[in-house]
């Protein structure tokens, strides 16, 4: 999918870019309608509401000279974006993947998630990936019912939190899937065991990298894959940085982002540790 | 770096449900092109890992083998010799046990198998993971004494849900239950829809063709 692009060289950068994302477990993920009440032997909980969204953008503005010579070397926008965990094994996935960049280049989301199971098949000799994917809202709880990773989302869990509540006795990967122009990509993922409860705090918090290894979303880094700027939003909304190819990231000094060089372990920036 | 293949197959809740609760397993078959006849397709992958979003991706990467096992209907080829293998490349069979050498040359984008020995053989083609390394056979044709067997893999898919429970390597001459055969030649992701009571959908590609149980499969897979 292409990203919007408007006048003047900017350019909105989504995660529709990545149509072709490749998950660690699968690729594609697609809003899915909740289970059919007729499933349901015991009288549930009442069934998660939607829930209003809110808007972030972060604009990158660059020299004429810096966005040729990134296109010239083909570099790569890659965005990843932080959860709250008290798992240590949590891992951050590739958000987005963008080569669509130019003078003026904003990324903008929603405060929507997804929350997804996936298992693979081993011992095949293809590659078999299969994923389930559930519209979510903090303050409530993917409740997993069968091995396939498919379950109902429901009101209830932790506070703030997207709950994962495994009734089966399957390992699974799970994590969130953050929306962007519609589309939700994986932005995170940690091990589902049999029978257990994991949480994740979906965080306003965003890592940019240029960097030219092609890493494609959904795809597992613990470090950097160049030189990348941390983002805390907070309550603003908006943030605006500018990058020059040979200066790097600049902010104004302000408290609210950080340099982050390339090769730099990134699991403790973006699977932030909540007190257990 | 060998081109991914993808397919993916999306399915509703109530589906996928229903396949697990009645027992279906999903089975993968893919094709060869090839002027052998007396050939056989067998069960590449059969996995009980579906989900509402399913993703089957492999990359062309291959091995030829030899097999003592017999091509007989719901039987079980066992590559008993397999080797790495790339188009262009032909596997001389030098030992009575099947076993040889992988050498540059014989037909151009095609796998070649040449009987050295006088003891015939089964062999074929099988398709390897390029992670895992697992390598699991695709077709199976008979080798005779002195011949040279010729066949080409290519990017033809055969998705089915069933409830039968074969392994991989199996001999299957018949569709278990209403098949997509899926062409990636042209386009190397497809994604495809299966319902439980609809069946296999595309969105109208001719990439993807239907066909119902008891389709006979050989025709369709290993083609010329």
């Amino acid at each position: 999918m292409s990203p919007l692009i408007s006048g003047c060289a900017v350019v909105a950068v989504t995660a529709a870019v990545s149509a072709c994302a490749r998950v660690i477990i699968a690729p594609h993920v697609e809003a899915q309608p909740q289970a059919e009440a007729s499933e349901l032997r015991f009288a549930p909980p009442p069934a998660a509401p939607p829930v209003a969204s809110e808007t972030y953008h972060v604009t990158i503005a660059m020299t004429a000279d810096t966005a040729e010579a990134l296109a010239a070397s083909g570099f790569a926008l890659m965005g990843f974006k932080a959860v709250g965990a008290t798992d240590k094994a949590g891992v951050p996935l590739v958000w987005f993947r963008a080569t669509h960049y130019s003078l003026s280049t904003a990324v903008t989301w929603h405060s929507r998630y997804q929350a997804y199971t996936a298992t693979h098949a081993t011992g095949s000799s293809a590659s078999i990936d299969a994923m389930a994917s559930y519209d979510i809202a903090s303050g409530q709880v993917l409740e997993v019912q069968h091995p396939t990773g498919t379950g109902v989302v429901r009101l209830g869990g932790t506070p703030g939190a997207i709950s994962f509540h495994n009734q089966t006795t399957t390992l699974f990967t799970c994590g969130i899937s953050q929306y962007q122009a519609g589309v939700a990509a994986p932005i995170a993922s940690f091990p589902l065991h049999g029978k257990s409860l994991q949480v994740a705090v979906p965080m306003e918090r965003v890592l940019l990298v240029f960097a030219t290894v092609l890493l494609e979303p959904g795809t597992p880094v613990r470090t950097s894959p160049g030189l990348g700027v941390l983002l805390d939003l907070g309550d603003a909304h908006e943030r605006s940085v500018t990058y020059d190819i040979n200066a790097g990231w600049r902010w104004g000094g302000h408290p609210w982002a950080q340099e982050v060089p390339p090769d730099a372990d990134i699991v403790p920036l973006l699977i932030v540790s909540l007190p257990r | 770096m060998a081109t991914p293949y993808s397919i993916t197959i999306t399915m509703d809740q109530n589906t996928v449900n229903k396949l697990v609760a009645s027992g279906f397993k999903l089975y993968g078959f893919k094709g060869a092109k090839t002027t052998l006849q007396g050939g056989a397709p067998l069960i590449w992958f059969q996995t009980e890992k579906f989900s509402l979003t399913t993703e089957v991706s492999w990359t062309e990467q291959y091995q030829a083998y030899t097999s003592l096992s017999q091509i007989i209907p719901n039987g079980q080829i066992e590559a008993s010799a397999a080797y790495n293998i790339s188009l262009g490349q032909t596997l001389n069979v030098t030992n009575v046990s099947g076993t040889g050498q992988v050498v540059t040359g014989g037909t151009e984008n095609a796998i070649s198998i040449n009987n050295k020995n006088t003891t015939p053989f089964t062999c074929g083609v099988s398709q390897v993971n390029s992670v895992t390394k697992v390598a699991k056979p695709l077709c199976a044709f008979p080798l005779y004494g002195l011949a040279l067997d010729v066949l080409a893999p290519i990017e033809l898919v055969m998705l089915e849900f069933a409830t039968e429970a074969h392994n991989t390597g199996t001999v299957i001459y018949q569709a278990f239950s209403q098949a997509a055969l899926i062409d990636l030649t042209s386009q190397s992701q497809i994604p495809v829809t299966f319902d439980i009571n609809q069946g296999w959908s595309a969105g109208g590609t001719p990439s993807v063709r239907f066909f119902p149980a008891g389709t006979n499969l050989a025709p369709l897979l290993l083609k010329p």
